[in-house]
């Protein structure tokens, strides 16, 4: 919902990104509600095509391997996809064993720091204490 | 993690805050692809029907009327449209007079302070900064 630059990508771009969100929404075999908002939100951002959409949701249901999402990614969807990678992860409050894992793969698949993920962490945390402080800022007004 | 009753508000209100977003994004005339890709990740976010999302997008060629929305809308939802306007209006890099008079006839609505509106404006610029931030990890 902030400014980006997905949506300055090419067209092919912006669907492989979105591939590489789908896999990842469905490493843990588990896809919460708050994984499928946050999907559904960086999607959104992607401006993709009704057809390429349906496309995606698709892969939802039958997840791409990680080597074919890789496969031809230009680095900056890339790197794009691994930042909301980490958001989708961590969007149900924890990010497991196996997430972790793809997203190590992801980082260094793309050359980033060996610390890229961690930083990454953190900074999805401080994302979230920021919305969260958005809803308190509203709520403490009706107390 | 939804942060908000926005979540799980009923269909109508999802789309009459959507149209909000949308009436918002059109105020100064023109639409910059950064407000549509805002639009369409909050509707993404509330999980609006991807069907919904089309009648929805059709309204931005003829926005809707603000007092009708902000008759139609859960009253206690106005806020929550009000914060969310102002990333919308802030998205393109700064507040357009009309984006303001909009942004201004929805605090009335949600009775919210000057004092309060400044704190959300200055939570939208914190969410700004937060997010360029990833950039600089991306090595982008």
């Amino acid at each position: 919902m902030l400014p980006d630059t997905v949506h300055k990508l090419p067209r092919e771009e912006r669907f492989a990104y979105a591939r590489l969100l789908a896999f990842m929404a469905r490493v843990d075999n588990e896809l919460s509600v708050d994984e499928m908002a946050m999907f559904e939100q960086r999607l959104g951002t992607a401006l993709l095509s009704p057809k390429q959409r349906e496309m995606i949701r698709g892969a939802l249901k039958t997840p791409p391997s990680l080597e074919s999402c890789l496969e031809n990614m230009g680095d900056e969807a890339g790197r794009l996809a691994l930042r909301d990678s980490v958001l989708m992860a961590a969007a149900d409050g924890t990010v497991d064993e196996d997430e972790r894992e793809v997203l190590e793969e992801i980082s260094a698949h793309f050359g980033l720091a060996d610390d890229a993920v961690d930083r990454l962490l953190r900074w999805t945390v401080d994302g979230y204490a920021w919305m969260a402080a958005g809803y308190e800022l509203l709520n403490d007004l009706s107390e | 993690m939804f942060t908000d009753p926005l979540g799980d508000c009923s269909p109508n209100d999802k789309i009459t805050y959507a149209s909000i977003l949308v009436l918002i994004a059109s105020a100064d005339g023109e639409l910059v692809r950064e407000e549509f890709c805002a639009i369409e990740a909050l509707m993404g976010r509330i999980l609006i029907h991807p069907e919904v999302r089309v009648d929805i997008r059709n309204l931005l060629t003829d926005p809707p009327d603000m007092d009708e929305l902000l008759i139609a809308i859960d009253p206690a939802l106005i806020k929550f449209a009000l914060r969310d306007a102002a990333l919308v209006a802030a998205i393109d890099g700064e507040y357009d007079e009309s984006e303001l008079e909009l942004i201004n006839q929805l605090a009335t609505a949600a009775e919210i302070d000057d004092d309060t509106l400044k704190e959300i404006f200055d939570w939208v610029s914190s969410g700004l900064a937060w997010h360029n931030q990833s950039l600089a990890i991306l090595e982008i």
